[in-house]
Formats: C-alpha cells, structure tokens, sequence
C-alpha cells in the first residue's frame, strides 16, 4: 500500500507542477464565470442560473482535465521512459495502475473541491449563507470523473496514442451521459438484434447520467443518503472492474 | 561458485504489429554472473545488449530459456535486491533530488524512518551534496547519470544492472562513473553492465561477453586476456645465416622495415631459443617487447565490419 500511495502522491504532484493543469483551470474559471453572468442576466431567479451554470461548469471542466490528464498518464511515462526506472523496482504493475489512478483522483479532488468551495464562498456573499448542496453535487461530480478518469487509465493500458484513448474514453463519457436515450429506443425497437445489442451496450455503459444531481440541488430537493451512497458504490465498483481490466491488459504489456 | 545471475539459452523475438513475422535478436544466450563480479556486455548497437536487460527485469517476455537472481525467477520480490540504471536515464524532470530519491526509497520499500539516512548516503556516495534540492530538469547529463546511479543503489542491491553507464559523459565524467562503479563494486556487489567503451569494460570487468547480432560471440576473462601471449624483437639487419637458423624455428616471422633498417620478430613461443640464436650470429638486439592481443582487436575479430565502437 506505502508504494501505490507514494506514486499516487507524486502523481499529483506531477500534476500541479503541471502548466496544462492550470491553462485549462484558468480557462474553465473564466468559462464559468462568463456563463454565469449571462445567466443571471436572463429572466428568473439569477443565483439559480449562476448555481446551474456553474455546477455544470465544473462537472464538465472536471471531466476535461481527467481524460486530457488521464489519457497522458501512462502515455508519457512510456514516451519519456521513466517507466523504466519506476518498473524496475520491486512494484507490480497494477500497482502501477492503481497510484496512478488514485493520484489522478486525487488531483480532481483538489480541483473540484476547490472550485466549489470558491463558487459557495461566492453565492454565500449574495445569498448570506453557504450553500452545502453545492459540495454535494461536486461530490457527485468527483463520482463521475472516477469513471472517466478509470476510463481514461483502462485505454491508455489498451492503445498506443494519447489520441486514440482520448477519443474513446470522451465517445464512452458521451454514451454514458445519454444511457437514458436507449431506454427510449428499446421501448420501440421490435428488431430482436437491435434491441438485444442496446440492451446489452446499456448494460455496459456507465450511468452517468446519474450523477447530475446540480439541477435537482439547484430546485431545492434534498438528495437522500441511500442514494448518495449508492452513487458512490456504483463509482466505485465500475471504477475497480475497469482498472482491473487495465491492470491485466498492462501485465501483459511488453516495452521494447 | 555462486551465481548471482543465470541466463539460460534466453532467446528473444519480436513480432511485427502488422505481418506478425518473428524476427529473433537474441538467440540461446546463456550466461552466468558470479556473486561479486564485474561483467562487461559488450557489442555494437543491435547487439541484444538493451534486450538482455530488459529481459532481466521483465520489461520483455523471453521467447525461450530462463533467468535467474540467485537460483530463483525474477519476480517483484527478487527486484528489491536488484538495481538498475537503464540507457539515457530519464526521471520526473519536475521533481528534484531530494524527491526523487525518496520516491524511489518508497518503491524499494525502505522504512519511512530510514529514508531520509538511505537517501543522504547515496547522495554523499555519488557526491550529489551540493544539487540535493536542484530540479532534475537543471541537471547535466553527466550529473543526471549520478542521480541514476544514486536511485540504484539506495537498496544496497547484491546486483547492480548498468545499461550503457558511460554513455554521453565526457573524460572526467566517465572516470568518475569508473571510481564511482569500483567503489560499489568493492562494497560485494555484483555489477554486470553494457558498453560501447572497450577501455573502461577493460579496466572494470573480471569478465567481458562478446554479442553480435544477438549471438554470444566470446566469453573472455581479462586477466586471462591481459598476460603476455607473444614478444616482439628488433633486431639490426640480420645475417642470412640467422634468417636460415630462425626460418626453421615454429611460431616465429620475420619482418623487414627498411624504411629504419631493422627487422622485427614476431615470436609466439621459445622467445629464449631466438633471442640465444641472434646473440650467437653476432646480431644486436635493439629492443624485446612482450605483447598481449588488445580486447579491442578481439572485439573487431568478432564484430568484422560492423560499426566499431568508440
């Protein structure tokens, strides 16, 4: 455990010290900000467009710098080879696997928290108090961004370019962000291989869906624990199975 | 002897990612590294020399054979007592010495108590005292080639793996690497490295292999190497009574240079007998040299007209 914690932690630190980490930070910020003002520019209640806006803001800015983040992880430890040195020591490689993923998910934690606590900081100056449905939907968020971010590491163990792996892992975040349109297709569909296939691809996929729980916090309602809970073991039971997969992919791996 | 190493008829092939031909580039090495020896791998590029040590540490999967860390597989555990510096060392450029070093102690599984200790003695060791807090992406190559040794030895490995240690240095950096490679030899490590530079396999290896291709070539043991094998003698111009009393002598040729009117004798053996014949034909001898065949001109017997090494 001491070794998978002190890779996860100088993965990290890899990505602090990072600059694209803070470009697409400052980016996202300003992204947010933008968005923000025009909605509480619009008719209605404006701290509840600044709240959609923002929350959404920060899920998807979120999820941008996992899969940018994630999808070089591995990627630039085979180009630059200091795999080389790390592997050589007596580490197995799904530990490997395993501190760069939770260093990543470490790194979003601190992104994300910190960007909601600064957006509850901002709306408690104009609502008087600190809003803690905010933390609740970036938690959510952060449950979401593991499955992206295992995503991201269980492709880059599979294929060979940032590229590629960036393209898949954004094509099952985007399928996984729609699960809910299959169900339509399936209440229709009468072709048997059809529905058989989207039934089984729903299978699959991660509900992500699911985790957009800012428009529900935004309109007042209160998110059971039990259902918070089971979020968080959805995330974490999809996340094992995907870096299990990974790790066995990894194992077998050859680095001439 | 114990053997600290065993490579046994360890083949190698890679497969094309779109044909899936096999192309074999190591073929049936074996190889054993006595515990407390320097061994040289020596070759041009393409030799098997990288493959070899990635076979070692499991970056490859061998074709065929075995390996060996004193008579066991190599597996993560056996890896705690192994050290490595691979080619053109790369590391976290944003981490600094310091950090790195302690990274690695992490990875070796070096007790949080004895970290800060394991790391200061390698940083004294490889004399890194003054750059312990500089970031890596600052360093010189041959200061990066210290970190890389220093992040080998923090284990105190019983086997220390050196893929190309010299390569990129300038001369004081390569006799530093040299001290640097005697001292932690002196400690009872065993060492086995690759090299392109004959002079400093020469002056560090108890034993050198010869690759080509992937083949073992030769195997050869440098004090075996390094002892007299043939004397050279000048002569003035000899008489032709001494060239008949020499012509029927075995393992002696005789070479004129009449540019500086002496001639040389090439003696294999009975240096004695031809040195007694020229005494009682009145002709003076002008010098006896005893000569040894360099490992370079071993090394080019081998390696023909393949790229001859620096």
């Amino acid at each position: 455990m001491k070794k998978i914690v002190a890779l996860a932690l100088n993965t990290t630190r890899e990505a602090i010290r990072n600059r694209v980490l803070y470009s697409i930070l400052a980016f996202s910020l300003v992204m947010i900000g933008i968005s923000a003002i025009f909605g509480s520019a619009s008719i209605g209640d404006p701290i509840r467009y600044i709240k959609d806006f923002s929350l959404a803001g920060i899920s998807l800015f979120g999820v941008i710098i996992a899969i940018v983040l994630g999808v070089n992880l591995l990627h630039q430890e085979l180009s630059k080879k200091t795999i080389l040195n790390t592997l050589s020591k007596p580490l197995a490689r799904w530990q490997f696997i395993v501190g760069k993923f939770l260093g990543l998910l470490l790194t979003l934690s601190l992104v994300i928290t910190g960007m909601a606590v600064g957006l509850g900081q901002f709306l408690s100056l104009l609502e008087g108090h600190f809003d803690w449905g905010i933390m609740i939907a970036a938690a959510a968020s952060l449950l979401e961004i593991m499955i992206v971010i295992a995503f991201a590491v269980f492709f880059s163990s599979l294929v060979v370019t940032p590229t590629l792996a960036g393209m898949f892992t954004v094509g099952c975040f985007i399928a996984g962000r729609s699960t809910q349109y299959l169900n339509y297709f399936l209440a229709d569909e009468t072709n048997p291989a059809l529905k058989f296939s989207a039934r089984a691809l729903n299978l699959m996929l991660p509900r992500l869906d699911h985790f957009l729980l800012g428009d529900r916090l935004v309109y007042g309602e209160v998110i059971p624990l039990s259902e918070f809970l089971l979020l968080a073991a959805y995330a974490l039971a999809y996340s094992s199975c995907l870096l299990v997969v990974a790790a066995l992919l990894f194992s077998r791996r050859e680095f001439k | 002897m114990n053997h600290v190493l065993e490579l046994d008829n360890l083949s190698k092939d890679y497969r094309s990612d779109w044909t899936f031909r096999a192309t074999r580039v190591l073929h049936s090495l074996s190889l054993e590294i006595a515990s407390g020896e320097c061994f040289g791998l020596l070759g041009p590029n393409g030799a098997g020399k990288t493959t070899t040590f990635k076979l070692i540490f499991g970056f490859l999967r061998p074709t065929e054979g075995e390996i060996r860390f004193e008579g066991k597989a190599i597996n993560t555990a056996e890896r705690a007592a192994i050290g490595f510096l691979p080619e053109h060392p790369y590391f976290y450029d944003y981490l600094t010495v310091s950090e790195t070093l302690k990274l690695f102690a992490d990875l070796y599984g070096i007790q949080r108590s004895n970290r800060q200790r394991s790391v200061d003695e390698v940083i004294e060791k490889v004399g890194l005292e003054h750059k312990r807090r500089a970031a890596l992406r600052s360093l010189s190559k041959g200061t990066l080639q210290r970190v890389g040794i220093a992040q080998a030895v923090l284990n105190h490995p019983r086997l220390l793996v050196l893929d190309e240690p010299m390569s990129g240095l300038d001369p004081i950096g390569r006799r530093q690497m040299r001290e640097l490679i005697h001292d932690i030899r002196s400690d009872g490590t065993s060492v086995i490295f690759s090299s392109h530079i004959l002079t400093d396999a020469e002056a560090l290896c108890d034993r050198v292999a010869i690759l080509k291709a992937g083949r073992l070539q030769e195997v050869i043991k440098i004090a075996d190497h390094s002892s007299t094998d043939r004397y050279e003698i000048r002569i003035s111009t000899p008489t032709e009574a001494l060239r008949a009393a020499i012509a029927v002598l075995p393992d002696v040729s005789i070479v004129d240079h009449e540019e500086s009117a002496t001639t040389f004798l090439h003696v294999k053996s009975g240096v004695d007998q031809v040195v007694d014949q020229i005494r009682a034909h009145g002709v003076s001898i002008l010098g006896l040299t005893p000569k040894s065949t360099s490992l370079e001109e071993r090394f080019l017997s081998h390696v023909g007209n393949d790229r001859v090494p620096d």
